[in-house]
């Protein structure tokens, strides 16, 4: 322990040390996920306790560490070595006077249980681990740290909140750098009564990986210049998607487009269409886009509602996905673009100079490989043919999806010959309107955009409601005939309900709930299905 | 292995008299140990005693082997605790230490140790998880203790008590001849704080000086006559000796300046009620008797024993910044007598006797049921005709943890305290927003890159798809794998305990249509399954399929080694293949768990084969984390030489994904995440992998096995790469544009 910043502490009191008094001790807790270093945070958070001259005791919950289950330190700092037997082994409620979080949820967790003291601090990083309950719903169903950083500095008196991992990318560090800059955030917040040497001793005596830690210790203790240029760094990905060319509309086809553009938001959807289309097929293949797109919204404003024109913005965007389906052509094409390997090099800290290889895993089948094929019917096996007795189509059975034959192909794509296998693949681009897939997943369009224009006549919540369910629809092979037979067991749940006479506002609530649960994960498909046949009762 | 504690924390096991120690709770035991001149340690990891071992064997050839200390790795506690007959013989100390629920395991071999009774001291450290935070099953320790006769003590959270008692514990030992088990809570072993050190004494003999001759002593057989003098011994003789002691010691600490109230509190509830009685204004601590309570009771006798007021120093005021509240200064000692039980068995009726005397009211501070203490109280108090009240479940839950925030309430409801003078676990005011929140539960789940996941949850999740006919259910044993429970919910029933599960499916495979798939790991393996289970399945020919986990490592409790394990003196002594065989199976294949294709393909063969017995695939993988930790360190050193390495991850193409979360359905990687898509047009998540993987190749595997969609890729840098390799770069940079 360093005497000397004790001393120096201790020479700074008011030297009575007759007076009697009963002093409790600084309440710290850490709260992680296990795996992220909570342990090393908190044995960091000890030592440092201890350079500056207070008598730190703490237990720890590491629990099932490393698995991602929560874990919780806890950890008080005493004046006096003997004060150390008045240690409390649970933090107490209204108590912790520092509250840090590693994880979002797990900070609002701990707050939420109501440690924090009234006057406390929160030093904790945005970042979100995700528990498998929330990444299973496709449109996401998790905290974030718009939701959550209001409630934090409601209930402290200071609050220091950061994405930690994205300020290692910011440091031009790797994320297990985050720890160790949230302890340079706590140690210049002066959250905790210790000179900024004390924390900087700590990592230095523990001994684990001291210079990448200090390194990283100091740019956090200099969050406050760092801070706003945070918001700003870069996504990756997105840069992939705002580097795809921009669309070359013949100035016909822009007049249109533009007379299209209601508002901006519908404006907004339509370019971002032209140029997802144009890359996937060509401006004529948006010309048809628009089409569809201007029927649906002369029908909807032709029945005067002022909301806004939901239904022909959701078609409009779904549309879009629909009709740019991932056929092996487009892969091929996303696989290969320039845009893709500056992306994968960026994202991975590939320097321009590292020799590197990418390798792609494949594994189409057979309706996969000869949908480009000219010939086949308008609907493929599997994809929600009925039998005459039932009044919902059979979702493929997964068992005979699985055991289909498919093609199982490694292919390298920065080798030459993995590279131009795909890129000859992309030649056959015109001919993809002519082909098999091309047939039906249009014909499945039009179901659906019929669908919408019927339901537009008839009620508006049931047209928004048909015209989101367009998204259901999604995925490669054994997914995608699962989905298309998903989207035909919809309509075909939604006539069946109003053959029975039942109102559209019932409808509509059955649909929703269809929606949802079809929306809710993997599984989310079965679970809709069985739905809408108990509801059917068939 | 040789990884829990640094080696600069390990050596400061070798610190002598009065100079002070920073540890944990378990590292804080073995220091103790040494200074008890312990002679052999042993036993079985588990929380929140996994330390310990961990501490013996990160110890081992440092201090441990240089002091002639034997460290057993036990395969499991039975040997443990069988391996303490040793001190029945002869005059040496010996300690070991396992979970709570271990002692279930050695309860046969060591009611035999406790009906012989010792010469040598024996100390059995029992971790005590009562609020089950790393247990399956809640169960206390006690009971044994009243069952075997054997004393039971339970420390203080302060390091110093815990080293102090521990001493104290091998004279208790030998003092009464009996084992005493010494139970270290999650909030014990887990702890961390400093202690006093005392010099290490050496075992009397040791690995460098060996016993030349065992002493025969004929009547310490358990068999007939012996056991019923045995019997009397133990509760006539044996047990008086431990009261005798424990009053003489001081074991339990009384504090007491009169009232009509008392409070009895046990282990580390001392410093829950505490800081409750702190909080509700009935502790002052008293300047300038700066002496810590442990070391006054080291010094006090049997005859000054009460009042023994509490004295724990003030913090000097010198700490400008101190963010807390000081409050007036008094003189100070607690407001109300208290009790502070550290031999939970046996209780001594004479100190009892003392502290209820006088009171009307006395409230039994106990965790959980059964509740002993209780009990034993009350049928005290009617032995001595004491007329007042022993009061518990008014007051406090009388199952479930005791918190902090619990027990204060309970103590100010016992002292009719009004709460506005205190501010007690005032939970904050909650706004709504806060509940509106989905802060789900958070369970544990697979490493990145484990290789168990592949097999349990990929191969039977793609199985199952495949054969929506095959009926069966999925038997989980203890270890990592049983995190399986969270996504094969619907296809597992109960866990019955260490190694015993595919014995507990017997009944159910000859007299139901389903067929059992057991899962067990190499550590449960050679610790139960082999004896318990397997030859129960081979012997009744029970038609299962039981996959192996053969990961080198009990990883679940901190990566001990055990007969599977690659390294170390005993590597290779024990084989699974081998020894399988030659209990007569007759189907046993090896498979790598990340081509997950082949996993399938082997489970359905086995599937088929009903005739053979138990069909036995071994599913081979050394543990992520150990290996990765290794090979991490490896690369990063060949490359600084120089010389050629390559490191890859997998990736998700953002503008491929589909969102359809097929991949997290069959591989629920901790690696694998979800983000909003780049795509404006795209209102769905879609996947993608962070910077934790570790490139095990499941991904790609599962991909092919599961049919999945094509956005995932694997990425390969090759450092200092051959001037071929570069030269072939550059070619396809100047052709591709990659």
């Amino acid at each position: 322990m360093s005497k000397k910043l004790a001393q120096r502490k201790r020479g700074s009191g008011d030297g009575d040390g007759e007076m009697v008094k009963l002093t409790t001790p600084i309440t710290v807790l850490v709260a992680a996920v296990g795996g992220q270093g909570g342990q090393l945070f908190s044995q960091w958070l000890f030592d440092a306790a201890k350079e500056a001259g207070f008598y730190p005791t703490g237990v720890g919950l590491p629990g099932l560490s490393q698995r991602e289950g929560a874990t919780v330190y806890y950890l008080e700092f005493f004046a006096e070595p003997e004060a150390t037997a008045l240690f409390s082994p649970f933090p107490e409620k209204g108590k912790v006077q520092v509250l840090i979080g590693l994880e979002l949820l797990e900070l609002l967790r701990a707050v939420r249980e109501g440690y924090l003291a009234e006057d406390g601090v929160i030093i904790g990083s945005t970042h979100r681990v995700l528990t498998t309950d929330e990444k299973l719903p496709i449109w996401g169903n998790f905290v974030t740290s718009e939701q959550v950083l209001p409630i934090l500095r409601q209930r402290s008196k200071q609050c220091v909140a950061f994405d930690a991992v994205q300020a290692a990318k910011l440091a031009g560090l790797s994320e297990l750098a985050a720890n160790a800059i949230l302890f340079g955030a706590l140690a210049s917040s002066g959250a905790l009564p210790f000179p900024v040497e004390a924390f900087r001793r700590a990592i230095e005596h523990y001994g684990i990986a001291v210079s990448f830690n200090l390194r990283a210790f100091e740019f956090g203790s200099r969050y406050r210049e760092w801070l706003p240029q945070l918001q700003k760094l870069d996504d990756f990905a997105t840069q992939e998607w705002e580097s795809l060319p921009e669309p070359k509309l013949p100035t016909e086809l822009q007049r249109e487009l533009e007379a299209l553009s209601i508002d901006d938001e519908l404006a907004k959807i339509l370019r971002h269409a032209a140029k997802w289309l144009c890359h996937y097929q060509d401006a004529r293949y948006f010309a048809r886009y628009l089409d569809c797109v201007r029927a649906i919204y002369e029908r909807e404003n032709g029945q005067g509602t002022k909301e806004g024109l939901l239904v022909t913005k959701e078609v409009a965007r779904i549309l879009a996905t629909r009709m740019a389906y991932e056929d092996a052509i487009r892969v091929a094409q996303l696989k290969t673009q320039r845009q893709r390997f500056e992306r994968l090099k960026k994202e991975h800290q590939i320097g321009n100079e590292t020799v590197y290889r990418v390798v792609d895993f494949f594994s189409p089948d057979w309706d996969e490989l000869t949908g480009l094929l000219p010939f086949g019917g308008a609907r493929g096996e599997g994809e929600g043919t009925r039998n005459e007795e039932s009044e919902l189509p059979e979702l493929p059975s997964q068992s005979e999806e699985l055991k289909r034959a498919s093609l199982q192909m490694k292919i390298e794509t920065s080798s030459l010959t993995g590279y131009l296998l795909l890129k000859v693949l992309q030649l056959l681009k015109p001919l993809r309107p002519y082909s098999r897939r091309f047939k039906r997943e249009w014909a499945a369009i039009n179901e659906w955009i019929e669908a919408v224009k019927q339901a537009i006549d008839k009620d508006y919540d049931l047209a928004f409601l048909v015209a989101r369910s367009g998204e259901l629809v999604r995925g490669y092979g054994r997914t995608r005939r699962k989905t298309l037979a998903l989207w035909r067991t919809f309509a075909a749940f939604l006539n069946a309900l109003e053959k029975r006479g039942m109102k559209v506002s019932e409808v509509v609530d059955l649909g929703e709930q269809f929606l949802s649960l079809a929306m809710s994960g993997p599984e989310g498909a079965e679970k809709a299905w069985l739905f809408a046949k108990e509801r059917l009762g068939n | 292995m040789g990884r829990t504690y640094p080696a600069h924390e390990i050596e400061q096991l070798k610190k002598g008299e009065g100079e002070v120690i920073w540890a944990d709770g378990c590292l804080a035991i073995l220091k103790a140990l040494l200074e008890s001149g312990v002679a052999y340690l042993g036993g079985y990891p588990g929380a929140p005693v996994s330390n310990l071992t961990d501490a013996f064997l990160d110890a081992e050839e440092r201090i441990l082997k240089p002091m002639g200390v034997f460290v057993a790795n036990n395969v499991n506690e039975a040997a443990a605790a069988a391996m303490l007959r040793f001190s029945v013989n002869a005059p040496l100390r010996g300690a070991v230490a396992w979970k709570v629920v271990g002692t279930n395991v050695a309860a046969d071999a060591l009611a035999h140790v406790c009906s012989s009774g010792v010469q040598g001291g024996v100390v059995i450290f029992v971790g005590e998880d009562y609020a089950a935070s790393s247990t399956l099953v809640v169960q206390k320790t006690l009971p044994y203790g009243y069952n075997f006769g054997a004393p039971v003590l339970d420390p203080k959270a302060d390091l110093n008590h815990v080293t102090h008692l521990t001493r104290l514990a091998f004279e208790l030992s030998e003092n009464c001849h009996m084992p005493v088990l010494f139970l270290v809570r999650t909030r014990v072993g887990n702890m961390k704080s400093w202690l006093k050190a005392k010099d290490n004494q050496p075992p009397k003999f040791s690995l460098h000086n060996p016993l030349t001759e065992l002493q025969r002593i004929p009547d310490r057989f358990p068999i007939p006559p012996f056991t019923q003098r045995h019997e009397r011994e133990k509760w006539h003789e044996r047990i008086p000796l431990a009261k005798k002691f424990i009053r003489q010691n001081g074991i339990n600490e009384r504090y007491d300046n009169g009232g009509r109230k008392g409070i009895i509190v046990h282990g580390l509830l001392f410093n829950v009620a505490l800081r409750g009685l702190m909080r509700l204004g009935e502790v002052e601590i008293r300047q300038r008797e700066l002496v810590a309570t442990h070391e006054r009771i080291e010094n006090a006798t049997a005859n000054n024993l009460s009042p023994l007021p509490l004295s724990i120093p003030a913090p000097q005021p010198s700490v400008p910044d101190f963010r807390s509240q000081v409050p007036n200064p008094q003189s100070l000692s607690f407001g109300i007598p208290l009790l502070s039980l550290h031999a939970l068995f046996p209780l001594v009726e004479e100190e009892l006797a003392e502290f209820l005397e006088g009171k009307d009211e006395v409230l039994v501070v106990e965790e959980g049921e059964p509740a002993l203490l209780e009990r034993e109280i009350r049928a005290i108090a009617q032995q001595i005709g004491w007329t007042g009240r022993v009061v518990r479940g008014e007051f406090l839950p009388t199952t479930g943890e005791l918190t902090t925030g619990v027990v204060t309430e309970g103590l100010m409801k016992f002292l009719r305290n009004s709460a506005a003078s205190v501010s007690v676990t005032r939970p904050l005011s909650r706004t709504p927003l806060i509940e509106d929140l989905p802060v789900v539960p958070r369970f544990p789940n697979f490493c990145s890159g484990c290789p168990e996941r592949p097999a349990i949850l990929t191969a039977l999740k793609i199985f199952h798809s495949l054969h929506p006919e095959a009926r069966f259910e999925v038997v989980l044993d203890i270890g990592c794998y049983i995190m399986g429970i969270y996504y094969l919910r619907d296809l597992v029933p109960p866990v019955t305990g260490m190694g015993t599960c595919l014995a507990s499916s017997l009944a159910s495979s000859f007299l139901s249509q389903e067929r059992t798939i057991y899962i067990v790991g190499d550590g449960t393996f050679w610790a139960q399954a082999l004896t318990t289970s397997i030859s129960n399945a081979l012997y009744h020919k029970q038609d299962c399929v039981v996959l192996i986990l053969e990961n080198f490592w009990t990883a679940m409790t901190g990566h001990q080694p055990n007969p599977s394990t690659k390294v170390g003196e005993h590597a290779g002594n024990l084989d699974i293949e081998a020894t399988l065989k030659g209990m007569g199976a007759k189907w046993v294949k090896v498979v790598n768990p990340y081509e997950v294709g082949e996993v399938v393909k082997l489970i359905e063969e086995a599937w088929e084969l009903s005739d053979f017995g138990p069909r036995f695939l071994i599913v081979r993988g050394e543990c992520m984390l150990e290996r990765s930790r290794r090979e991490r360190k490896e690369r990063e050193q060949l490359r600084v030489v120089g010389k050629r390495v390559t490191e890859a991850h997998f990736g998700v193409d953002p503008l491929v994904c589909a969102g359809d979360h097929s991949c997290l359905h069959y591989n629920n990687c901790p690696s694998l995440s979800v983000r909003p898509s780049p795509n404006p047009l795209r209102r769905d998540m879609i996947v993608q992998a962070e910077k934790t993987c570790v490139d095990c190749g499941l991904c790609g595997s599962v991909a092919h096995a599961a049919k999945l969609c094509p956005s995932f890729y694997r990425v390969e840098q090759v450092h200092n790469p051959s001037w071929w390799e570069r030269l072939q770069f550059r070619l396809r940079r100047k052709l591709l544009g990659v």
